[in-house]
């Protein structure tokens, strides 16, 4: 174990578990740490949306007190505001939730409570999770650590950045179209979108039943590998739970790439991308090349070009059907974004929903077949685009609304439709000091291998030791 | 919303200019209608598929044992 920076905050999960553990630092002195910089740097990244300061700090004494090997034991998290705890705010990033207090636990919340984790903060988020930029027309925009200009990506915009903030360890998210990797890949952090049924959905807020799923964000690729370990899992409490055995996903970690092949996409995820970031993307190549994978180009069935659009059509007709009624009697309270997003999916016909779904069951079987039967990793961009700035994506429901969230979700929605396992990875930064990422996508139910790859990749670039300077977005108001 | 009743403005004055080439559009609103995106992908051409196919094709192509 590593020595403990001086200030606990800048130390990864790993580290700061381990730290509890041995002595080195009391649970209390770590809480205290991030709460700090949750008053120093919540205000002005607009990170919260809600904070209970004593129940922390009594829950840090109790840590303190009771002493245990449990995984995460005595590390304060915080997580995006859409995890039901029973007596406990939990608002969704939306007006119309405003108050609501669940009387259930979430399954992943639950997970992580029985490894020890504290649970100090609710992140603020995209309005009901349905959108990929991190705009909040109803709790204001959350803004990117590394240049408050600019979008976080969504809709695990305070996951995203208080993760990249320093302020807390780890975060939790939710992934329909691109909400956990998206703000990992504009804050710099490492985003697991877990197969479908890997971790619980009880008691998370839904967007659509058969795309959302919920993951983790982090600094490093150990740290998220750490949490997948704690929240994976069977849960006879969500009905679309896998009954699938949790591999160690710590165990094999460090095995590095040698053997394995990584692909290389020949169509849809290099669209349009810009030279700085297609240079970057073949540089992350060349390190896993060097690191001794071989790296191989590999087709794609055509069907890939329409699971963009796809996966759209279900989220905003699955979402339209679960927000109906609130749309009719409270419409005026959504942002206008959301509202026409999920209006939109009043205009499907179900014939047409039902097509869409039964689509994935071709799409997955080629897919397996073309890049599984010939890599074990398929690597894409995760953005096509530089992290844009908050004001050029600011279109809410106006006419270049579509084709800007098309754009930023052209390399994460496919991987929903699949519902294949996608690691969101830093590459290091543009010349405009702002993130670049990959995305490595598994077979179903094999995060290790991603994980394996990823660190493979960070060992060998160490990104993640770089930090967001804090001064020049400690002085907004 | 620019109106009390939001819902009742969008069906109205959104999703009626939206119909009128009598092919609803894709929900993003991209200019494609939700038709044209499924019939270039193939969709509604398998009769003896359904959505719980892919759940259980997920499990039976991955590695990984079932149980906990």
């Amino acid at each position: 174990m590593t020595d403990l920076p001086s200030n606990p905050c800048d130390a990864t999960l790993v580290d700061v578990a381990a730290a509890l553990k041995s002595g080195k630092v009391s649970s209390r002195e770590v809480a205290e740490a991030s709460i700090a910089r949750f008053h120093a740097r919540g205000k002005p990244l607009n990170l919260v949306a809600g904070m209970d300061e004593d129940a922390a700090m009594r829950h840090a004494a109790e840590a303190d007190a009771n002493p245990a090997m449990t995984p995460l034991w005595g590390v304060p998290l915080a997580h995006k505001d859409m995890f039901y705890r029973p007596g406990r705010l939990s608002e969704c990033g939306s007006a119309i939730r405003k108050g609501f207090m669940p009387d259930v636990l979430s399954g992943a919340l639950n997970r992580l409570d029985q490894a020890g984790a504290l649970d100090i903060a609710r992140l603020n988020m995209v309005e009901f999770a349905l959108g990929v930029t991190g705009h909040n027309e109803i709790t204001g925009n959350v803004r990117n650590p590394w240049n408050p200009a600019h979008v976080t990506g969504g809709s695990s915009s305070g996951s995203g950045a208080s993760v990249a903030a320093r302020a807390t360890f780890a975060a939790l998210g939710s992934d329909t179209g691109g909400s956990v990797r998206l703000p990992a890949a504009c804050c710099g952090v490492v985003g697991m979108k877990v197969t479908m049924g890997r971790v619980s959905r009880f008691g998370a807020m839904p967007l659509s039943y058969t795309l959302d799923t919920i993951g983790p964000l982090t600094r490093t690729v150990t740290d998220n590998a750490l949490m997948l370990s704690v929240i994976a899992g069977y849960d006879p409490d969500d009905a679309s739970s896998a009954n699938v055995a949790v591999p160690d996903y710590l165990a094999g970690i460090e095995d590095g790439v040698s053997g394995l092949k990584i692909g290389l996409p020949n169509s849809h995820f290099m669209d349009d991308m810009n030279a700085e970031l297609t240079a970057r993307f073949a540089d992350a190549a060349d390190v896993l090349k060097k690191a001794g994978a071989e790296i191989v180009d590999v087709d794609l069935p055509d069907i890939i070009q329409y699971t963009n659009a796809l996966t759209s059509l279900i989220t905003a007709t699955e979402g339209a059907a679960l927000h109906q009624q609130w749309m009719e009697t409270r419409g005026d309270e959504y942002g206008k974004q959301t509202f026409a997003r999920f209006a939109g999916g009043f205009a499907t016909p179900g014939t047409r929903y039902v097509q869409a779904l039964n689509l994935r069951t071709r799409a997955l079987a080629d897919f397996n077949e073309m890049v599984f039967g010939k890599v074990d990793v398929l690597m894409t961009p995760m953005l096509t685009m530089d992290v844009p700035s908050i004001a050029e994506t600011d279109v809410k429901d106006g006419p270049n609304a579509a084709a800007m969230l098309q754009r930023v979700g052209h390399c994460s929605r496919p991987i929903n439709f699949l519902g294949l396992p996608g690691l969101s990875v830093p590459t290091g930064f543009t010349a405009a000091g702002l993130p670049s990422s990959m995305q490595l996508v598994g077979r179903p139910f094999d995060e290790a291998t991603l994980y394996r790859v990823g660190r493979a990749y960070e060992r060998d670039t160490e990104w993640f030791k770089t930090a967001p300077d804090p001064g020049q977005w400690e002085s907004i108001a | 919303m620019n109106d009390k009743d939001a819902f009742r403005y969008w069906m109205e004055k959104v999703q009626a200019v939206d119909l009128g080439d009598r092919e609803i559009m894709d929900p993003s609103r991209s200019g494609t209608s939700i038709g044209e995106t499924l019939r270039k992908a193939g969709g509604g051409l398998e009769f003896d598929t359904e959505p719980a196919q892919y759940y259980k094709l997920l499990r039976e192509i991955s590695a990984i044992e079932p149980g906990n």
